[in-house]
């Protein structure tokens, strides 16, 4: 076989360069909205709502047991059907690939960091949350000032796992024809028959990305553990999680 | 809007989700080929996972250190990398390959990585004084590694290899990137021909991943049961 | 079910003939952990059918002694003779420690996967060889004499702390143990619970079973035990019988540890 990575410095070198763009932008949007839905259906799961708890747990049983890949054709094809006009015509200003890659990895993801919200939540103890009540604070305050802060100690590790699991699910979005590094590199194996070169410069590259999120996760570990002192919390967390994942 | 529905539920299009199109010429798809990349992978990830999973656990560098090598490498690329190296590389080797292996192998390969952390968790997850027990009532080392240890690893890590099975079960669906005939790709086609019903199509297809995966989880639980654990597995 | 069922081949007084006098014979014994020097020359003696007492504040060495008596720890000097052999450890956990050396642990360390009988029968048909079934009956027996006969096919988790213990205690019998060793076997049980373990040990104590306990019941101590030892800060400050211990002791350190601990 003769490789020629020198090619690189060419056309494909851009190419891979504006998928890598779009890429990051893209991990970045539906990390952001998939981390608002993990809170919020994480915690209310943890409340037990009668009157939302059926919903819930549809969306989320839902979106764990159904293919990502699905998720983001069935986006793709049917958001004109499902999604209100305005949304729409937004999104297709947007670049409407793009769109419906973020809402599904949002959606799909969401799902998961709910789980891991709520496991966090679970495992602060419970007196911890009612002694909070007790002295008089309102709910949502003692979400914030009293469960939160201890959750959170616990939820870094599974939370890390599940970032690195979306930076790598970008990839599928190449099945709906965004232009991210994955679809560069088939465009690049297509038309410029660099196919080897380019495969391993984008492996490199995912790598980079999933390890930067893992810093990024250490550090604010780093930060967090010198911060709260939670020793309780990380305790019960080592019982709950195995192989990084967590236990219900 | 019944319509769409009836239009999508047809007999030959459920026959064609279910099991492809050249099922009659002994070539499976459909559902079924997406079972069976599923459950290969599965089967052959848990053997990996757990020659690497104790390799992990070990103290001995020797052995931790090339595991700990490829649990890293295959958890920070993307599982459609993968599948894209399995494809192309054997060639340049003058290794004969297919589109149905190139899956399995990049599947496999890559659940094998979850899975060795999961089982060196569950490894971790036993109690130091549970084996000083054992010790004191002078079990060899061995026996205390058979009996005791992996056992409640086991045990301990069933709802986590559980989750990862489904998420082995849901990456099948990778294959019709790369042109099988998998239940998403004939989902994909049946919608593109019937244009105007996508939200049908793909709702129906979403669904049936949805027991599959709900099964199998559900099976799964079933060991999570403490006495029927204990009743199959520890023969003391 | 009375006591002469659960005296075995190991029983003490049927081997006495063949075997040294002493139990357990420790000389001269120092254990580090990197630079603390957590005993700091041991020297003891304990006759076979003793039951002595081991008592001192937290941290002066009790636990540690005891795991040196079985091997669970190396020693860095001197030597520990148990039963006429001696105690060579490495403290490794790839060591294979002697069966014959019965101990109970504070937080009982049941194995949770198995019922109560399979934690009985474990360790005789996979060490001892004994046959499943004479395992089973012996076990069976076993758990009659510590009144939880009804639990064999529980699992740990389903159990009292004191029924736990119990269940401990029997699986180390379940061995025929030459010697046994409590490591403060009710500290973590609640107070109504303590009596029925105590009831088991002392019942043990009767039928000539040799035993180290560390423990902070006095009352126990008084009863039951031939000697009691005090241990402060790596050494044996003092040792007597439990009459003469409680009421005239000699050291000022043992008269300080005993007016806090009757004061409780
Ligand atoms: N594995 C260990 N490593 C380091 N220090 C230890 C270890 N085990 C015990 N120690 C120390 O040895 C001393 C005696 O411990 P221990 O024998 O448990 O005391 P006791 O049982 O009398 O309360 C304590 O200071 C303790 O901190
Ligand atoms: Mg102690």
């Amino acid at each position: 076989m003769n490789t020629d990575f020198s090619i690189l410095w060419g056309d494909p070198g851009t190419l891979i360069l504006s998928g890598l763009v779009v890429t990051v932008k893209l991990a970045l949007c539906a990390f952001a909205l998939a981390i608002i839905i993990g809170v919020v259906m994480g915690t209310l799961r943890w409340i037990g709502w009668r009157a939302v708890e059926p919903f819930c747990w549809v969306y989320i049983e839902f979106c764990r047991n159904t293919p990502p890949v699905v998720q983001l054709l069935f986006w793709y094809f049917s958001a004109s059907f499902v999604l209100p006009m305005p949304v729409f015509m937004f999104l297709r200003d947007f670049g409407y690939e793009f769109g419906a890659a973020v809402i599904a990895l949002a959606f799909y993801h969401g799902a998961f960091y709910a789980e891991v919200v709520r496991a966090g939540l679970n495992a602060v103890p419970k007196g911890q949350f009612e002694a909070a009540r007790a002295l008089g604070l309102g709910f949502l305050q003692s979400l914030r000032r009293v469960a939160f802060p201890q959750a959170i100690r616990v939820l870094v590790p599974p939370l890390v796992n599940e970032t690195t699991a979306l930076i790598k699910n970008t990839s599928l979005a190449m099945a709906i024809g965004v232009a991210e590094m994955t679809f560069q590199y088939r465009a690049i194996d297509n038309f410029m028959f660099r196919g080897i070169e380019a495969l391993t410069v984008i492996t490199v590259l995912y790598v980079i990305l999933c390890l930067i999120a893992a810093w990024l996760g250490r550090l604010m570990n780093g930060y967090l553990s010198k911060h709260l002192h939670a020793r309780n919390a990380t305790a019960i967390a080592d019982r709950q999680i195995v192989g990084g994942e967590i236990i219900r | 809007m019944m319509d769409n529905w009836a239009r999508v539920w047809t007999p030959a299009n459920w026959e064609r989700l279910l099991v492809g199109d050249l099922f009659n010429r002994g070539e499976i798809g459909g559902l079924a080929l997406t079972l069976c990349i599923g459950l290969l992978a599965i089967a052959g990830s848990t053997v990996i996972g757990a020659v690497v999973g104790i390799m992990r656990a070990s103290d001995r560098k020797a052995l931790n250190l090339p595991a700990t090598l490829y649990v890293q490498s295959f958890r920070n690329v993307p599982l459609l990398i993968l599948v894209f190296w399995a494809y192309f590389l054997p060639p340049v080797f003058g290794i004969q390959t297919s589109k149905f292996l190139s899956v399995l192998v990049a599947l496999t390969l890559f659940t094998g990585a979850y899975i060795a952390e999961i089982v060196q968790g569950g490894i971790r997850s036993v109690a130091a004084a549970n084996l000083e027990a054992a010790r004191v009532l002078g079990l060899t080392p061995r026996q205390i590694q058979f009996w005791v240890v992996l056992p409640q690893a086991f045990f301990n890590m069933l709802p986590a290899l559980a989750g990862r099975y489904v998420v082995s079960m849901k990456n099948t669906s990778l294959a019709f990137l790369i042109g099988l005939m998998d239940l998403t790709e004939i989902g994909k086609q049946i919608g593109a021909r019937l244009m105007t019903s996508p939200v049908e199509v793909y709702l129906t297809i979403l669904l049936i991943y949805f027991v599959v995966n709900r099964g199998l989880v559900m099976c799964l639980r079933l060991l999570e049961n403490r006495q029927s654990f204990n009743r199959l597995f520890l023969r003391i | 079910m009375t006591a002469s069922n659960l005296a075995t081949a190991a029983s003490p007084v049927s081997l006495a003939s063949k075997r040294p006098a002493a139990a357990i014979k420790m000389r001269g014994v120092v254990k580090r952990f990197g630079a603390l020097e957590v005993l700091r020359g041991i020297d003891l003696t304990i006759e076979r059918g003793e039951v002595v007492v081991l008592c001192g504040p937290s941290g002066s060495g009790k636990s540690t002694l005891l795991r040196c008596i079985n091997g669970l720890e190396a020693i860095a000097l001197g030597e520990v003779i148990v039963e006429g052999e001696h105690v060579r450890s490495k403290g490794s956990k790839l060591d294979t420690l002697n069966p014959r050396i019965g101990m109970v642990f504070q937080a009982f360390n049941l194995f949770p996967h198995l019922t109560i009988l399979q934690n009985l029968i474990l360790a005789p048909t996979m060490v001892l060889k004994v046959p499943r079934a004479e395992a089973i009956e012996r076990a069976r027996a076993l758990l009659a004499r510590v009144g939880i006969e009804q639990k064999a096919d529980a699992f740990p988790d389903m159990l009292s702390g004191g029924q736990q213990q119990r269940a401990a205690i029997a699986r180390a019998l379940a061995m025929n143990p030459e010697l046994m060793l409590f490591d403060e076997p009710t500290s973590a049980l609640d107070p109504e619970m303590i009596h029925e373990v105590l009831d088991v040990m002392r019942d043990l104590a009767h039928e000539g079973m040799t035993m180290v306990i560390v423990t902070h019941e006095m009352g126990f101590a008084r009863e039951v035990a031939s000697r009691v030892v005090f241990m402060d800060e790596g050494l044996i400050v003092e040792q007597a019988k439990p009459d003469a211990f409680f009421s005239k002791p000699r050291e000022e350190r043992t008269k300080q540890f005993i007016g806090k601990i009757l004061a409780r």
